[in-house]
């Protein structure tokens, strides 16, 4: 058995919730979520990167899931139409969990953008990648990430009035959900 | 005003939360597990045979480049030498060139050897624990046959059929989805080939059961014939309609106009002897404006090949 093995099996087992949670964010649909964490983890594990712990993994796993999003959607319509196809479908086991409020809300606007949108909205916004890191994570040019975040922020505030600069410059920290809770 | 990083965060927070508990799908660790062990032999074998090949080249250009007294190159080595032997009458082995998969993986097979009698008996039989249909005759003896799909101890799924005769021969499925595989067998086209559709609920895939052998059909591009299955552009479905006596494959796609009724488009893929290769017709629109339950539309958002539908009709991937 190889090294990876375990850590695999650990991951999984440990981080499956958190996973899912990032995949959720940026797939087209639940049942999607699924599948991308499947797909994440076996382009991560099956990559050159080694890891040597399961947060380190993790990490690498949850930046898959968001790049992978983009590989699986083929265009925005696309997309668009596999959602409507799929809306009277159902899949208990991929079902999402219910939210409330304003995260509710957010899932809901996130799945009304692009895969793309949505990818470098949850990189730079989320992870804090600078548009470099994330046109890098993406195989994107560092002009079309800048004009895919625009855009999906333009979409959400539309939503949810939120607010957000999208030529900010990330704060880069190493985030601790501690920190983040503070 | 709230920022939006935070407000993901939440979000993606909440998502864990609820998400807390959610196993990953029975036997998808075992899956993944395997499809990534077996990228990285692949990747080994790609890194040592362009090492190899590398090698060569600077040789060859050594030896060009060396005026005079110039021998004969001895032959290079190389990293798949062997080729395959004919296979012994009635004794079923495993292929010896397996074929690459879209996502560059190899995919083993196990094949029998087709008589007048049907399928030479050999193969191991139906695996324990596998969800076993009887299905129509595949091998050509008269005799109906049985499908099955079994997943293996380490969560690699498998297809197969196993004949009256004794025959078993199967493919592994590769495909990342951890949702159940369902299956459908049935005779095609005028010359009756031996087809199984396999729905992985995303996608459904196309195999040939001619020759003793279950075999992934290829496009144009040589890469396995894949159904859309609602996650692309691409269709919502895979079915067999019948034309002058005999069913014929296609393609469907339920599209969903903004009044909530269906177009619904066929296209029709013809298989070669065989049944190694498909080639798509043009595609047609055979219905507008049906209502969501309306046969049509339930037909082109299933795998099904005439009356046979998967999942009903055929065996269902069991869980481990």
């Amino acid at each position: 058995m190889g090294r990876w093995e375990p850590l695999l099996e650990t991951l999984v087992r440990e981080r499956y919730a958190r996973l899912l949670a990032r995949a959720a964010l940026v797939a087209a649909t639940p049942a999607e979520a699924e599948d991308l964490v499947q797909d994440a983890l076996v382009a991560t594990f099956g990559g050159r990167a080694r890891f040597g712990s399961v947060e380190q993994a993790e990490q690498y796993v949850r930046r898959a899931i968001v790049s992978r999003s983009i590989d699986r959607a083929r265009s925005r319509t696309s997309e668009r139409r596999a959602v409507e196809r799929l809306a009277g479908r159902t899949d208990a086991a991929a079902a999402e969990p219910a939210l409330a409020g304003v995260d509710r809300d957010l899932v809901a606007a996130l799945h009304l953008l692009g895969p793309r949108e949505r990818a470098c909205v949850v990189l730079r916004h989320l992870d804090d990648l600078s548009v470099a890191q994330t046109a890098a994570a993406l195989r994107l040019s560092d002009g079309a990430v800048k004009r895919y975040t625009s855009d999906g922020l333009a979409l959400l505030a539309a939503h949810l009035g939120a607010t957000a600069d999208a030529d900010r410059t990330p704060v880069r920290l190493v985030r601790t959900e501690s920190t983040r809770d503070a | 005003m709230p920022d939006l990083g935070d407000m993901l965060w939440r979000a993606e927070r909440a998502l864990e939360s609820g998400y807390t508990g959610r196993a990953a799908a029975p036997g998808a660790v075992a899956r993944a597990k395997r499809l990534v062990r077996r990228r990285r032999t692949l990747r080994h074998w790609g890194e040592g045979v362009g090492a190899v090949a590398a090698v060569g080249v600077v040789g060859a250009v050594v030896w060009l480049g060396a005026p005079g007294d110039r021998e004969p190159p001895l032959p290079a080595a190389t990293g798949s030498t062997a080729a395959s032997s004919p296979t012994p009458t009635g004794e079923p082995e495993p292929s010896a060139d397996p074929e690459p998969t879209e996502s560059g993986a190899a995919t083993p097979t196990f094949t029998s050897t087709p008589t007048a009698a049907g399928c030479s008996p050999g193969g191991g039989g139906v695996p324990v624990g596998a969800d076993v249909r009887q299905v129509v005759d595949v091998d050509g003896d008269g005799r109906p046959d049985r499908a099955w799909l079994a997943t293996e101890d380490d969560g690699q799924r498998r297809f197969g059929i196993t004949t009256a005769s004794g025959a078993t021969f199967w493919i592994d499925i590769e495909s990342a989805s951890p949702i159940q595989a369902s299956a459908v067998v049935q005779l095609v086209q005028s010359d009756h080939v031996p087809i199984a559709l396999v729905d992985f609920s995303r996608s459904a895939q196309v195999y040939s059961l001619a020759g003793c052998a279950v075999t992934e059909v290829l496009n144009a591009q040589g890469l396995p014939y894949t159904f859309d299955r609602g996650m692309g552009d691409q269709g919502t479905g895979a079915g067999c309609t019948l034309v002058g006596g005999a069913l014929r494959l296609a393609g469907l796609d339920a599209v969903r106009n903004p009044d909530g009724t269906y177009d619904v488009s066929r296209t029709f893929i013809d298989l070669d002897a065989g049944a190694r290769h498909a080639t798509n017709e043009s595609r047609v629109v055979v219905a507008r404006g049906a209502k969501a339950d309306a046969p049509v539309v339930v037909t082109a958002s299933e795998v099904s090949c005439g009356e046979l539908v998967a999942g009903r009709d055929g065996p269902v991937q069991p869980m481990p």
